[in-house]
């Protein structure tokens, strides 16, 4: 306890060095936490998107993998159809269990009801989805009747407004899902009959009138047989149908995990080499101290102070000062990103959801473990050497 | 109390030079002794009291403390031994800047397991009343004068109750009367019964001495003997 105590004070005794080390602590846990939250955010985002779709394999027509998967990852509307054949030929493969077709729609620009410009609606089928059915089945307790909607976490009803209105149709929004952090959370969820309701009432009501292309899709989802290789379920799908490619749901936001890869990679080198260099400089800073000090240590070992003390105390002080910055870096870095979620997630192009309070804390914790080894690291030479001095030579400097 | 026997101290400078400022010096100091050991610059005074507490290792000769030889002891047991039985009051500024009087003062407590902190903290400031500090208490070195601060080592040095002080040059920078003053201190605690060995540049000191010895390049020389305390 003496010990803390004299180590507090010598903190306090020596401000440019202590401020130094603990800017050096705060600025590298900091960065550390950010980029490890923002690229934890967003695979944390993409699994709890597919999640959210339920599917095994997504089926779109050859050539639309990349526009589905930005709709569903950012949310941005796309125009894509095949022909509704194309579900019993997939419903037909040996080893599906279900399928479900899904058409994608998008509102006219500057929907009032949302915070995106152009909104994504997914039309399900009430009959076999298994997409919205199960969040349904907890919440509401029953199908979603004609006008009716759910929409993403994002989507809500405009102020003084009781629907959410659409090419002039008027529905009525049942409920909002859970946050994914993808194009999920910016989507709209309908049945055809609300869809077609819809459609009908654009002739008159809307500049453009809503399309909707009779006998077509826009996807399947298909869920396996339990035990079935969804692999090969979907060399499966590629062999025996035509006009259609099968993505495999780890698969799914594949080129944008490749991307999010590389960004990882990069991330990581800058904060090796981030945490490398403030390793050397506090380790600078901390043997300059040490020298300055090997006088005043010199004077503790003489009123008997074994080496071990001095040892103890050099490297408490290190440790103090890495648990404070640490845990304030970490804070403050976690406090900007909660705070600036949206926005960061908008600049950097990817879907980000902040990490549930368990992974942060472990975060946290592994954070501030880490400050303090590296930094009673960088100061273990320097308190060896002083506490192994010759006393002879430092009381003499 | 202290005995050293034909003790020599080399440093080695550079692998040519070479330089010993203690030569085979013996003495045999008792306890409750009053010794002043003076010399002229760079004659050996400061490493002879570092040899004392063991700060500092012969390269011959024997050094016996209370009948132990510290070349016997680990360092743990000296920095013990320095701790209980020995008062160091240092040549040069020797306060930590970042403590306050009393927590500089009461700082020899912190290594010795078994005190508790309330006794410690009351012992330091009746030290500090002695040396007529006790309104300094809560002050921090830089803002003391140098005279007040050698009393405060010297008050840290007797924290703990030492059989030896050893002071070196405890009343260089003050002027005669605080001198005469601290002295006075210094002869008042060696009355009850604690052994000093002093280093000073002032031959005038000598009177006070029950015993004085000159270092001329690191030979120890017995220059006066009064036989008893003055
Ligand atoms: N650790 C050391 N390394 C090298 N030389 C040393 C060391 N300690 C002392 N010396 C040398 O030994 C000689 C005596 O030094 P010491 O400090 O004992 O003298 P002193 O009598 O205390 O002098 P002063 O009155 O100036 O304090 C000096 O020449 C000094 O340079
Ligand atoms: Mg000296």
């Amino acid at each position: 306890m003496q010990l803390l105590k004299l180590a507090l004070k010598n903190i306090r005794g020596s401000g440019f060095r202590s401020v130094a080390i603990f800017l050096c602590v705060m600025g590298v846990a900091g960065f550390l936490l950010a980029t490890t939250i923002i690229i934890k955010g967003a695979e944390y985002s993409l699994d709890s998107g597919l999640k959210r779709l339920g599917a095994d394999i997504l089926v779109v027509p050859t050539g639309a993998e990349n526009k589905v998967e930005t709709a569903l990852l950012m949310g941005r509307p796309t125009d894509v159809w095949m022909p509704e054949s194309n579900l019993k030929a997939i419903s037909a493969i040996e080893g599906v269990q279900s399928v479900s077709a899904q058409v994608y729609l998008s509102s006219l620009y500057g929907a009032a009801c949302c915070a995106v410009s152009e909104m994504f609606m997914v039309v399900y089928d009430p009959a076999t989805d298994f997409t919205v059915t199960p969040w349904l089945e907890k919440n509401l307790g029953r199908e979603l009747k004609t006008g009716e909607v759910i929409g993403g976490s994002y989507i809500f009803v405009p102020p003084d407004e009781k629907y959410v209105r659409l090419y002039g149709y008027d529905m009525t929004l049942m409920g909002n899902l859970t946050p994914t952090g993808t194009g999920i959370d910016q989507t709209l969820f309908l049945t055809m009959d609300t869809a077609r309701a819809m459609a009908a009432s654009s002739l008159t009501t809307a500049v453009q009138p809503l399309k909707i292309k009779d006998g077509q899709i826009s996807s399947v989802l298909v869920k396996v047989k339990p035990g079935a290789d969804t692999h090969a379920v979907a060399l499966r799908i590629v062999r025996d149908t035509q006009g259609m490619v099968p993505i495999e749901s780890p698969n799914l936001f594949g080129a944008f995990r490749t991307q999010m890869n590389g960004l990882l990679w990069g991330f990581f080198a800058i904060t090796v080499a981030v945490w490398a260099l403030a390793m050397l400089l506090i380790a600078l800073i901390f043997s300059m101290a040490a020298n300055e000090r090997r006088r005043e240590m010199a004077v503790l070992r003489a009123i008997g102070a074994t080496r071990g003390f001095i040892f103890c105390t050099i490297l408490t002080e290190a440790g103090l000062l890495a648990l404070s910055g640490a845990i304030l870096g970490i804070i403050a870095a976690a406090g900007c990103i909660f705070m600036f979620k949206d926005y960061l997630a908008e600049s950097l192009r990817m879907p980000f959801l902040f990490p549930s309070i368990s992974s942060f804390l472990a975060l946290f914790l592994g954070g501030v473990a880490l400050a303090i080894v590296t930094v009673t690291l960088a100061a273990l030479l320097p308190a060896y050497r002083v506490s192994h001095q010759e006393l002879a030579v430092a009381m003499r400097e | 109390m202290i005995t050293f026997k034909n003790v020599t101290k080399t440093f080695h400078l550079d692998s040519k030079t070479s330089i010993s400022p203690v030569k085979d010096v013996s003495m045999d100091i008792a306890s409750g002794e009053f010794i002043i050991i003076t010399g002229r610059s760079g004659s050996g005074k400061t490493t002879l009291l570092n040899l004392s507490a063991g700060m500092v290792k012969p390269n011959s000769g024997r050094i016996i403390i209370d009948q132990t030889d510290l070349a016997d002891m680990t360092d743990r047991q000296l920095s013990t031994l320095r701790n209980q039985k020995l008062g160091f009051v240092f040549q040069f500024p020797s306060l930590l800047s970042s403590l306050n009087v009393l927590e500089n003062v009461t700082l020899p407590g912190i290594f010795d397991q078994g005190q508790n902190e309330k006794t410690i903290k009351a012992r330091g400031l009746d030290l500090l009343k002695t040396m007529g500090l006790a309104d300094k208490a809560a002050v921090y070195p830089r803002q003391l004068s140098a005279g007040e601060q050698k009393r405060v080592v010297l008050s840290r040095s007797l924290l703990n109750k030492p059989q030896v002080i050893l002071a070196d040059e405890p009343t260089s920078d003050l002027d005669e009367q605080t001198e005469l003053e601290v002295m006075n201190l210094l002869r008042g605690i060696n009355e009850t019964g604690v052994t000093f060995i002093m280093v000073t540049h002032s031959l005038q000191l000598v009177p006070y001495a029950s015993r004085a010895f000159n270092m001329e390049n690191g030979i120890l020389a017995e220059i006066s003997r009064t036989g008893s305390k003055l």
